[in-house]
């Protein structure tokens, strides 16, 4: 019985335990990093957005899938990204473009948001397929001109199933709809490769179809507007270091130096991220979810300089200080000529009083026809949130007059919206 | 989704947490066929009476977690540090005890290297938790018990931060118990203590004297 | 485990309620016993026609799906047997959280391998339904799952009873609604797997008591309903009973 308890116990000791990761894989491509493989014309990527068919994978990854180009600068480097936005399980595709001879590469992975699913992603349009129109500056473009054929693996295996996209009609973008990611981006539960709330995942953002985001604004002890969702340091979001309690009883320098988000990111100020918006993406939406108690003042500031920088560069940017409740609604008050400060308001009665530029209408009431009516009657947006339920997502976009969604999932809201027809 | 392998006794209580059902089999196993082992020695420990016993003691601790101490950090840590137990127990006319117990006990502390100015942080607990105990053999007890960790962290670095927060856990123990006295009695202590939800866990080696201030 | 809707008051008002029920069962089942064993996980076969207990069950869950709208509070836990037959035990089995409840109802069918060791076999089929008021939102869902689940028993001696027992969650219909909005996920039917280990036995006079730590990995917990819970992943949630045999 002895011998019998011990070799269990041993065995107990040698048992497997197990984390959910979803890890980005390692997608170099040799023929993609070859000498001969140049940057894409810039002519060439507009024509190449579309709703394509899946033909093959159409069993992994749905039937239809939206290409829909975004870019990150850094300086004057720009990195364009060719996102494709499928419908089933929240998938989606994230690819670097170049042109080797006539034909043109698409390198990247997928990922599957409803599980871990993800792997190395490869693509050709070849000469014939579609890879010499799109080398001529103005092509023409029709069903089937493009095909692009492609093989995806899982995880850091190389690609072995074939995918194919099959052109089939231009995306649509019949009004002003915005698709905004949640916390930055996306949650850290998620298992996005950067940290919510982080530099990092703002500018991922894009990528995964958001044309906006929505961050959570705290304040550090010494009055620095910072991006933090929770009250408390705590494990959920930043990696253990012994600091624990209330966020706001921490200095910045203190976060600065000592904290890590829970994929090795400092917590971004709010300064951080809106000059990474405004520099380094093409976002065009910024909702700054307040969620501390105290004055607007810094905020307010930082809202002003960066919306006054993103005018002198031509950007269409809009900032807004969001209004929860009644404690941020007095704070927002106190700020001198507030009505002319653009904000978000959650609460539909004081939208008017407040002169918010947006009404931030919570999802479970549903369409609410009348509301939304009123205020686009008054020259106001109104944005639902937080959706993440991909038939509600459809219903909001086919049958509500919303200006935009907010969810956990922005590839699923562009799917939609950029598919429907 | 990724599986990974772990080995090491220590690890045990933490692995059973974190999300492992073969584990937790396995384990439950050896439990049960320990105590079918164990129990064959233990004659029926019913008294008739019932009696409220308090323990107090200290001893060293050392933090076990393999998280809390954060790598991209360069720091002097001390992982072994003083704790303290303070219980009280009913023991009834069978077996089975019941009580609280709370005590203290750093976790952890660190000193910050190679920063631009000096840092030290420590990170303290007081648990309070319910309590149940067993006896294994005359002089062996079992305890475990569950509740909250009342946390406190000291931050010195660039001003002084004294910041609380709270958190779910656990606690197992055994203990050797040396009859001193009608009343009186020392006990060697090894004790695991996990906060679960902040991931902080230490096991600890104590005396402790054991009062028996009441009986009816 | 609540989530989100309860304030400050609420909880505490659940964990007093709790307490004092505990406390008032303590006294009740002080009277009135006998000497046999008494148990509601064991498999044996029941002394009496009919065996209850009354209790509470500590349930969390990871802060990673939870975030701040993490509060844990213990399930009133009461348990029924009743012998129908000598190898043949029916079950009824209730979480009671006021907001949100799960109740089963199912059968064992025992068998002894020898005077201390005992199997069991049983299938225990499970409703819940909750309401809860997140963020000034009515919410409210109901579903039903059901656990086939096996169980060995061993009887150490005549005061101690200890029990493994394994479940399979099966997760046949879950509905939820949030305001105005009825969501219908389509639940994974074989959705995870529940291990629990309970030790039963006297405690004081002839009150006997349950002690479990039940083990659950399943992509589907009723008390986390309304988290609304899109993503394909088995969970650990980990319970921990400790009932009175009345």
């Amino acid at each position: 019985m002895k011998t019998f308890f011990m070799l269990l116990l041993l065995f107990a000791c040698i048992c497997c335990q197990k984390n959910y990761e979803a890890p980005m894989p390692n997608t170099r491509w040799n023929l993609f990093e070859s000498p001969g493989a140049l940057p894409l014309h810039s002519y060439s990527r507009a024509p190449m957005e579309g709703i394509y068919t899946i033909t093959d994978g159409a069993e992994t990854f749905g039937n239809l899938v939206a290409l829909r180009w975004s870019y990150t600068t850094d300086g004057s480097d720009s990195t364009f990204y060719l996102s494709a936005f499928c419908e089933k399980d929240a998938s989606y595709f994230i690819c670097e473009a170049k042109r080797l001879g006539d034909s043109i590469l698409l390198n990247g992975y997928w990922r599957k948001m409803v599980n871990t699913e993800t792997g190395i992603a490869r693509f050709i349009i070849h000469p014939e397929k579609g890879g010499q129109l799109l080398m001529n500056p103005s092509p023409q473009v029709g069903t089937d001109s493009i095909i692009i054929d492609g093989t995806f693996g899982n995880g850091e295996d190389l690609p072995a199933f074939k995918i194919t996209f099959r052109y089939q009609r231009i995306l649509n973008t019949s009004n002003e709809f915005q698709i905004l990611a949640h916390r930055g981006g996306g949650r850290t539960d998620d298992l996005l490769p950067a940290s919510e709330n982080s530099v990092e995942i703002i500018k991922l953002a894009p990528k995964l179809g958001a044309t906006g985001i929505e961050v959570d604004v705290r304040l550090t002890s010494d009055g620095i507007p910072i991006l933090y969702h929770d009250e408390t340091l705590n494990n959920r979001l930043t990696i253990p270091n012994g600091m624990l309690g209330p966020i706001a009883n921490y200095s910045y320098a203190q976060l600065h130096d000592l904290v890590r988000l829970i994929n090795g990111e400092r917590i971004p100020t709010l300064d951080e991220a809106l000059h990474t918006v405004v520099y380094q993406t093409p976002l065009e939406f910024v909702w700054l979810d307040i969620k501390y108690s105290g004055s607007l003042e810094s905020v307010r500031n930082l809202q002003a300089q960066y919306l006054q920088t993103a005018a002198e560069l031509g950007r269409n940017l809009k900032i807004l200080i969001g209004i929860p409740d009644d404690g941020v609604k007095n704070n927002f008050t106190a700020l001198a000529g507030y009505l002319s400060v653009p904000s978000l308001c959650e609460k539909f009665e004081q939208v008017s009083a407040l002169n918010s530029q947006v009404w931030g209408a919570p999802w479970e009431l549903g369409l609410q026809e009348a509301e939304v009516a009123q205020v686009h009657s008054e020259g106001r947006k109104a944005i639902v949130w937080t959706m993440d339920e991909p038939e509600f997502i459809l219903q909001y976009i086919n049958e509500g007059h919303f200006d935009g969604i907010l969810s956990d999932r922005p590839s699923v809201v562009a799917f939609y919206y950029y598919a429907k027809q | 989704m990724t599986v990974s392998c772990r080995t090491g006794l220590p690890l045990l209580p933490f692995i059973i947490m974190q999300n492992s059902k073969r584990c937790f089999v396995l384990l439950a196993f050896c439990f049960f066929f320990g105590t079918i082992n164990v129990n064959a020695q233990v004659d029926s420990l019913k008294s008739g009476s019932y009696s409220l016993v308090l323990y107090a003691g200290g001893g060293a601790s050392y933090y076990s977690s393999q998280t809390g101490i954060p790598a991209y950090l360069e720091t002097s840590t001390q992982k072994a540090e003083p704790a303290a137990t303070l219980r009280l127990l009913w023991h009834p006319d069978h077996r089975l005890s019941a009580g609280v117990e709370t005590g203290w006990a750093t976790f952890y502390s660190y000193q910050l290297e190679n920063t631009s100015i000096p840092g030290k942080l420590s990170l303290t607990a007081v648990p309070l938790l319910a309590e149940f105990s067993m006896p294994v053999t005359k002089q062996l007890h079992a305890y475990a018990g569950g509740g909250i960790y009342f946390l406190t962290s000291k931050l010195d670095y660039a001003g002084n931060v004294k910041s609380k927060s709270r958190a779910l856990g656990w606690m197992a123990a055994v203990s050797y118990n040396h009859q001193v006295s009608r009343i009186l009695s020392a006990t060697a202590e090894i004790k695991w203590l996990n906060a679960t939800e902040t991931e902080n866990a230490t096991l600890s080696a104590q005396l402790l004297l054991a009062w028996t201030f009441l009986e009816w | 485990m609540v989530f989100a809707a309860l304030n400050s008051v609420q909880v505490e008002n659940m964990f007093k309620g709790g307490v004092l029920i505990f406390l008032w069962f303590i006294n009740v089942t002080a009277y009135g016993q006998n000497a046999l064993p008494q148990f509601i996980i064991f498999p044996g076969t029941m002394p009496s026609a009919w065996s209850s207990s009354l209790g509470l069950t500590f349930t969390t869950t990871p802060r990673a799906i939870t975030e701040e709208e993490h509060i844990s509070v213990p399930a009133i836990d009461f348990h029924v047997l009743k012998r129908a037959g000598e190898n043949f035990n029916l079950d009824a089995h209730a979480y009671i959280q006021v907001i949100q409840n799960h109740a089963s109802i199912g059968f064992r069918w025992l068998h002894a391998l020898s005077d201390k060791v005992n199997i069991s076999a049983g299938d225990d089929v499970a409703g819940w339904i909750g309401w809860i008021k997140i963020e000034n939102i009515n919410t409210r869902g109901h579903g039903l799952l059901n656990y086939p689940n096996v169980s060995l028993g061993y009887k150490v001696d005549e005061e101690l009873l200890v029990t493994l027992k394994a479940e399979v969650l099966l997760n046949f219909h879950q509905k939820f609604f949030a305001g105005e909005q009825e969501i219908e996920q389509n639940p994974q039917i074989y959705s995870g797997e529940a291990f629990t280990l309970a030790l039963e036995q006297p405690f004081f006079k002839d009150t006997w008591v349950t002690l479990a730590f039940r083990a659950m990995y399943s992509n589907f917990f009723w008390q986390a309903w309304s988290l609304f819970e899109n993503y394909d992943r088995n969970i650990f949630y980990p319970e921990l009973t400790a009932t009175f045999i009345l």
